[in-house]
């Protein structure tokens, strides 16, 4: 089981206080309208599934009640790091992590 | 009539031999003493077969003195309290203890399988179930019943159990797995750092494997243990769980660990405690000092009652004070292995040889055993076990290396006690469970989890290890460093230093898993791999032979490590064995993969308190009393529980649904709908965030009024739907369905929180605030007015619209919103004071009968209007044009609202797809089943093409007929046709498409 | 526009008079062993708590995410209650019988005695207009107490979140999951509190009870 740091409450929480809520990053096209139905299928069902680093979002759905991203290893299910949404995953390297104390 | 304990010797660390306890195995008196396993109690008193082998029957005796015990497996107690399946080498005995041989049926001393076996055991070859059992394929279930009546493990409990069961959240910084040398050093130097640390062992005291050393052998070892305990025991920031098994080790350092509170106790004396209990341990660094197992060796008649593996030797002896024999015959291949024998020969009772397959060892235990007169016969090995029912004598071959390594008789010994080694395996379950795949090591010939994680170590035995001064100076140095890798400094203690031991020489172990034989494995008296499913080396050397090339297929063909040890005692030498039939090294081959958990663990434990009403949330309204008052039945409505109709004394259901229904319809009925989801949504772009949300347009809404909104999902279909009021400019009031409320809320939360963060919005779940009283019919008017200071006239208060004001003196905001058709209005108060109003309502509505109606009731009523539930009437792929809701569906609005991409799609333009119709049957008294499909044409040919369902259905009794939403393919133009209702094979029912609306189609009387 | 949003958004106070309704609905109090003297686990209904929710950016975020209003979170807080916004996560702030407990980014819980409740919340409202939310949810929330030698035993068996006294220091206020369903726990100068949504009552009165059993359980009411 997971141990997830909010970036919101800033503290290691156990996976079963959060929601895991797909893809992180996705984004609604600007006008919907114009998009062909092939574009609209793309952007309703496809999904990257890669092995190693994935980039997703999840919900503190039993704490504070916001989403996040959250930078995990598909293969090793590590957390890499996890970061708000207004953030860029660049510009932060697992800086939360870091400076979060481990709930122990 | 009892028998004597004439096996047990003085000095066992374990056993108080001040205290007599007394229990029955198969009926028999037993004595043993307090701190005795069943296992070693019976030893003590010389009872060798305990049980019978699963497929041949055959007499099995105790093996082992731990979780790997394949034999010793028993039925504890009766009745609720009856466990199966219990290891009787772990389990201690407790006063009237009733212990039954688990295999054995019908009997243990006449075995029908014994005979059975015996006649068709050469026949019994791996995958022989597979094969034989297959034709003809009728007969299986009379094989099946012979199967399982022989085969089967232990009994459950038919009664509920009576126990009680717990479970408990722990945060630690260091876990430590294992009190043996290396785990008891590692705990105890970390806890002097100031950190949190845990110790947690699955025997009922702590030592490990070094309880395995008689007392006073190594008085300074004993010195430093008791002086640990005490230690221990006064360290504040250190927690010791004993008879407690860390089972499964999961992602993130989260540990489950198995506590046998009472177990040891007996269900007599643990009325109100608890019995088991199941923690869960969240650790910033796990240590695992899990040790090693010791191996047997494989060889022919391993099984017969007298056949040890050396290390339970050394434990029945050093713990127990119970030597289980007269005469010993030890086979090894390496040193370690030599303590059993001299710890037996130090009993007083005789060791007839050390067979060592190695030429010529000259290690320490080696010279010791010499000094001490032991007989040692180097470059040999046992590999023939005779007796009958148990062990008599031990068939000693040389060892010859040609093509292959090959025997040659020596010697017949005459014993009752043949012990074994092939070396230990590590214990590396837990390393492993998430997912680390083990690597063979030459030099220990085991398998070790090289592990790499900075929050895991593995040390001692487990890694590999097993020297004593070794692990406890790895034990204190990962103590101490990973104590201080957590932050803590050792600022008020340090760790007390480690006795200073004889280090003893170890000569290398000697390659050594299938003795060889004088004839091959299948020629072979039998050679046992793993005993509880009767593995045999021969069923592996088939499994290959037949083509099986990885080892999880071997173990699945052959059942290979499927009983309840989960192959921990046979394991590694079955796969040694395959790999040596393959022609490939066991690095090559590989083990199979360790899952949790490490050794069995009750339901009960798993459920912990969450059984019974704590099973699930059980979701009451603040009018539950008043429901429970009038004699309703419930439902369960997601986490809720909603009156589902409510019978006067002699009613049946329908006649109660009938009486509520024609209530409603004729005079006035009461609903409680406080569980439908309601959400408060404040802020300045509250009403464009509704317009993005809904289908339908919300820019012109006044406060004051109400609109019934249809939500989708980006594909265009219906999610949800409700009533949303305007309270103000920037406020609104959204209603859910029942048990769409949360899913509804983290929607919004969704968007607002990813695409739309630039709207001032806050959702925010009023659901358990308000109460909602629904009172519906021709004199809800007139009941209502009697006690609201609201001006209720249509002309001021119009269908749709809501009002504020107090009812029974209760403030209130009132709905004019109607789910039935009828003229209705929705009363919102706090829920503290909802008993208040409910309570005016029903005293002021005894004139008009009023009538408490239930969710049946309810949904009949809305039927009978074409109202749709979401998530009954639809499923996910249904779009609101597809439901002939198109009218709640905006067609100009400026922001391309959720779902309206969705339903533009070529595919749900098309006039076929299924769409909602009302279905009336031609038989006015059928009442469909809901589900059942629906075709055009009931003479066409099978498979039939199924061109819809249908989603309610119900007797209208207004109507007095039965009616029924379906969705049909192309419903919508349809009207009149007549479609067949599928019940079951050969039974069809006409039906004609209707309007989804059977009363009232123009709505007057909800507007009245 | 509004003045008239205000006095529709607004239920009026209610006339304490009338009788409440518990929002224990089902479980049967005497039913319950107690073993007053024995007694290691002590709950506590506070039965008049009312409970406001509060949403809102603190100024810091609202600069932050460029938005500019005029009405401020802090000083609205402060005008009202004359308590302090407790912006650091998981904190709580106190002033006389009311405290305001953080829950998220930009949510709040004020808790206080449900009587006053109605008039902080019109008093709220006045000073927090447009770019907040102030909902009253007093009565759709229990708000329990756990006192006693093994409270914190209790706790442990019901949820995940880790309460040693490192980690979860008197003051603190956490969401979280407990048994099968949500609270907001604080560590409370003496023991436990914690807000639960009132259809769930009887669940987690009837989880407390049955794992406080083996300690002897006390119950109490507290106005």
């Amino acid at each position: 089981m997971f141990l997830i740091f909010c970036p919101h409450c800033r503290e290691y929480r156990s996976e079963e206080e959060f929601h895991y809520q797909g893809e992180a990053h996705l984004v609604r096209p600007q006008d919907p309208r114009s998009c062909s139905d092939e574009e609209w299928g793309n952007y309703l069902y496809f999904r990257i599934n890669p092995r190693g680093l994935h980039k997703e979002m999840w919900s503190h759905s039993m704490g504070c009640g916001r989403f996040f991203n959250v930078v995990r290893n598909t293969e090793t299910y590590e957390i890499e790091s996890t970061y708000l949404l207004e953030e860029n995953s660049k510009d932060q390297k697992s800086k939360e992590i870091k400076s979060g104390n481990r709930t122990t | 009539m009892a028998i004597e304990q004439h096996n047990r010797i003085p000095g066992g660390r374990s056993v108080d031999y001040g205290m007599e306890i007394s229990f029955t195995f198969n009926g028999q008196k037993i004595i043993g003493y307090k701190g005795d396993t069943i296992a070693s109690a019976l030893l003590a008193n010389g009872i060798k077969v305990v049980g019978r082998s699963f497929k041949y029957g055959r007499p099995r005796g105790v093996m082992t003195a731990g979780v790997l015990e394949p034999n010793a497996i028993f039925q504890l107690d009766s009745g609720a309290n009856t466990i199966p399946n219990v290891r009787g080498t772990t389990q201690e005995i407790y006063e009237g203890m009733k212990c039954t041989s688990t295999n054995g049926w019908p009997s243990l001393k006449f075995d029908f399988m014994g005979i059975f076996g015996k006649l068709l055991g050469p026949l019994m070859s791996s995958g022989f179930y597979y094969k034989t059992f297959m034709f003809p394929s009728k007969a299986w279930r009379l094989y099946e019943f012979f199967i399982r009546k022989a085969a089967g493990l232990g009994i459950s409990p038919r009664k509920p159990d009576p126990d009680i069961y717990d479970k408990l959240n722990h945060h630690v910084d260091i876990l430590v797995v294992g009190a043996g040398p290396a785990g008891l050093s590692a705990a105890l130097a970390a806890s002097t750092s100031g950190a949190r640390v845990m110790l947690i062992d699955e025997q009922a005291e702590i030592g490990g494997s070094l309880l395995n050393i008689p007392i006073g052998q190594t008085p300074k070892l004993d010195a430093w243990l008791a002086s640990t305990k005490q230690i221990m025991r006064s360290s504040a920031k250190l927690q010791i769980f004993n008879r407690t098994t860390v089972i499964a080790c999961h992602d993130h350092n989260f540990l489950v660990a198995h506590e046998r509170c009472s177990d040891h106790l007996g269900p007599a004396s643990t009325k109100n405690l608890v019995r088991q209990r199941l923690h869960r341990i969240r650790a910033g660094h796990v240590i695992l000092a899990t040790g090693a197992h010791d191996r047997p060796l494989v060889y022919s008649n391993n099984d017969l009652p007298g056949c040890f593996q050396s290390t339970a030797i050394e434990t029945y002896i050093s713990c127990y004070g119970v030597v289980p024999g007269k005469d010993l015959v030890l086979a090894t291949n390496n040193d370690r292995a030599y303590r059993s024998a001299i710890a037996w020969h130090k009993t007083g009772r005789q060791v007839k040889a050390v067979v060592d397959s190695r030429i010529n060892p000259s290690g320490s235990l080696v010279q010791q055993a010499k000094t001490l007169g032991i007989k040692l016969i180097f470059g040999a090995a046992v590999y023939e076990a005779r007796g009958k029912g148990k062990v008599d004598s031990a068939l000693i071959g040389k060892l010859q290396d040609g093509s292959s390594l090959e025997i040659k008789p020596l010697c017949e010994l005459p014993c009752d006690t043949i012990a074994t080694s092939g070396g230990s395996s590590p214990v590396i379950h837990l390393a492993c469970h998430t997912g680390l795949r083990p690597k063979w090591n030459e030099d220990i010939l085991g398998f070790i989890a090289s592990n790499d994680s900075s929050s895991m170590s593995i040390i001692g035995a487990a890694n590999g290890d097993a020297l004593l001064n070794k692990a406890l100076i790895e034990g204190q140095e990962a103590g101490i460093s990973i104590a201080r890798e957590q932050g803590f400094l050792f600022t008020d203690g340090s760790p007390p230093s480690l006795p200073v031991l004889e280090v003893n020489d170890e000569e290398p172990i000697m390659p050594l898993f299938l003795v060889p034989n004088l004839q091959r494995p299948a020629r072979a008296q039998k050679q046992f791999v793993d005993f509880q499913l009767d593995v045999t080396a021969a069923s592996i050397h088939q499994a290959v032979l037949e083509g099986f090339e990885s080892i999880e297929h071997v173990k699945r063909y052959t059942a290979l490590g499927f009983g309840t040890d989960q192959g921990k005692l046979g394991n590694i030498n079955g796969m040694a064995i395959a790999a040596q039939e393959m022609g490939r090294p066991i690095s090559d081959v590989g083990t199979t993969v360790f899952r949790p958990n490490y050794t069995p663990v009750s339901f009960g434990s798993i459920a912990g308190r969450g059984c019974d009403d704590l099973f699930e949330p059980i979701r009451y309204t603040a009018l539950h009393s008043r429901h429970l008052q009038q004699g309703a039945l419930f439902e369960d409505v997601g986490q809720w529980k909603r009156p589902w109709y409510y019978p006067k004394a002699t009613e049946s259901m329908s006649q109660s649904l009938s009486r509520e229904c024609i209530s409603v319809r004729k005079k006035v009925g009461i609903l409680d709908a406080s569980t439908l989801g309601k959400i408060d949504i404040q802020g300045p772009d509250a009403r464009e965030f509704l317009n993005r949300i809904y289908t339908n347009s919300w820019s012109r809404l006044p406060i004051g009024r109400c609109k019934y909104g249809l939500m989708c999902t980006e594909d265009g279909m219906l999610f949800d739907d409700g009533v949303t009021a305007c309270l103000g400019d920037n406020h609104f009031i959204m209603t859910t369905t029942t048990g769409g409320a949360a899913r509804v809320l983290d929607w919004l939360e969704n968007w607002l929180q990813t695409e739309w963060s630039d709207l001032r919005v806050f959702c925010n779940s009023v659901t358990d605030y308000w109460a909602t009283i629904a009172i519906s019919g021709p004199f809800s008017r007139q009941l209502l007015s009697e006690i609201t200071d609201i001006e209720l006239d249509g002309r001021d208060f119009s269908f749709m619209d809501w009002r504020q004001g107090s009812v029974a003196g209760v403030p209130a905001r009132i709905f004019r919103i109607s789910f039935t058709g009828e003229l209705s209005y929705e009363i919102n108060v706090q829920a503290d004071y909802a008993t208040v109003v409910w309570d005016a309502l029903m005293e002021r509505g005894a004139k008009y009968d009023i009538c408490p109606y239930g969710t049946e009731a309810m949904h009949i009523l809305r039927a009978e209007k074409g109202f749709i539930i979401a998530g009954q009437d639809t499923d996910g792929s249904i779009s609101p044009i597809d439901l002939g809701l198109d009218w709640a569906v905006a067609k100009h609005k400026p922001f391309s609202f959720l779902g309206e991409r969705g339903m533009q799609r070529a595919d749900c333009l098309g006039t076929e797809r299924k769409q909602l119709v009302g279905l009336k049957t031609h038989d006015p008294e059928i009442v469909l089943k809901e589900g059942s499909q629906i075709v055009f044409d009931s003479k066409q040919e099978k498979p039939m093409h199924m061109v819809g369902h249908v989603t309610s259905s119900y007797f209208s009794p207004i109507l007095e007929r039965s009616i029924a939403l379906a969705v049909v393919e192309g419903g919508h133009h349809r009207m009149g046709e007549k479609v067949y209702v599928a019940f079951a094979e050969e039974e069809m029912h006409l039906a004609e498409i209707s309007s989804s609306i059977f009363y009232d189609p123009e709505g007057k009387r909800q507007d009245v | 526009m509004s003045n008239k949003s205000i006095k529709y958004s607004v239920m009026p106070p209610i006339d304490i008079s009338v009788a409440r309704t518990s929002s224990v609905s089902m479980c049967n109090l005497d039913n319950i062993p107690v073993l007053n003297n024995k007694a290691s686990v002590e709950l506590i209904n506070f039965e008049d708590s009312g409970c406001l929710i509060l949403r809102g950016e603190s100024t810091a975020d609202k600069i932050r995410n460029g938005r500019h209003g005029e009405d401020n979170l802090e000083s609205g807080l402060r005008a009202c209650l004359s308590i302090d916004l407790p912006i650091d996560p998981l904190t709580c702030s106190q002033r006389d019988d009311f405290s305001v407990w953080w829950v998220g980014p930009n949510e709040w819980r004020v808790i206080g005695p449900a009587a006053k409740c109605k008039d902080i919340e019109f008093k709220l409202r006045r000073q927090l207009r447009d770019e907040f939310a102030v909902v009253n949810v007093t009565g759709g929330f229990i708000h329990l107490g756990l006192r006693g030698a093994n409270a914190e035993i209790v706790i442990r068996k019901s949820c995940p979140y880790n309460i040693n006294t490192e980690n979860f220091p008197i003051g603190k206020v956490v969401s979280t999951r407990f048994a099968k369903t949500q609270v907001i726990l604080k560590n409370a100068q003496e023991g436990f509190e914690f807000l639960c949504r009132r259809s769930y009552a009887d669940y987690l009165w009837a989880w407390l009870r049955d794992a406080s059993n083996e300690f002897g359980l006390k119950i109490s009411t507290r106005k």
